[in-house]
């Protein structure tokens, strides 16, 4: 359920109602796809980047892993 | 083998070229469980992510997983588990992918140098909005 969704429940609101709290949310029209709603990025902003990396220790895990898929492993 | 040619996709409600981005569909499978996904094919990702919501349809204890990193980056942090997966593309070959599977779901899938880049071999066209995906040559 989405957090619109949640909001019209708790507030009993009708379909017209929750697309006009959507919009004052800035949230996602529903035309969008969901499997790409993910990406959307805040408001004001054209894209977001993430830039995810680890320490040391989340490197040598990583290591670890990798070798694990060498040997058909499964982690 | 040829590559795929996948094309960029609006990441935005309205078709703003701005926001276009180069989003791969594929499977996961792990176990008895396939998921069709979308990532973004992100080369300045130092590894792949995995939100929770994703990795939990899998029917996995995220505590039960013994590799625990900790997230930098934007999220600051978060601690992830890895976790492997087959990736399926097109009609390739099935390819071990691993995640860092995180504890929220304020990311999306994102497919990154370890080992996403190790495993394929991508080519970006922005200029014509697409991006192709082989596999690894040896």
């Amino acid at each position: 359920m989405s957090f619109v969704e949640v909001l019209a429940a708790a507030k009993e609101l009708t379909a017209d109602e929750q697309r006009e709290l959507a919009r004052e949310l800035a949230l996602p029209p529903d035309d969008i796809p969901e499997h790409l709603r993910q990406f959307i990025p805040p408001e004001g902003f054209v894209a977001e980047f993430w830039h995810p990396t680890t320490d040391a220790a989340g490197w040598e895990a990583i290591r670890e892993a990798l070798a694990e898929i060498q040997t058909g492993g499964t982690t | 083998m040829n590559p795929i040619v996948f094309p960029y996709q609006y990441t935005g409600p309205n078709p703003d070229p701005q926001t276009l981005a180069p989003l791969l569909p594929l499977r996961l499978r792990r176990g008895g469980v396939t998921m069709d996904v979308t990532g973004l094919v992100d080369s300045g990702a130092t590894y792949s992510i995995l939100p929770y919501d994703f990795g939990a349809r899998f029917g996995i204890d995220w505590q039960s997983l013994p590799h625990t990193i900790t997230v930098r980056g934007v999220l600051q942090g978060t601690p992830a588990k890895l976790l492997i997966v087959d990736g399926l593309i097109g009609s390739l070959p099935p390819t071990p992918l691993l995640f860092a599977w995180v504890t929220t779901n304020a990311i999306p899938v994102l497919l990154g140098q370890t080992n996403f880049f190790f495993e394929f071999d991508v080519c970006f066209h922005r200029s014509r909005s697409q991006f192709t995906v082989a596999p690894r040559t040896p």
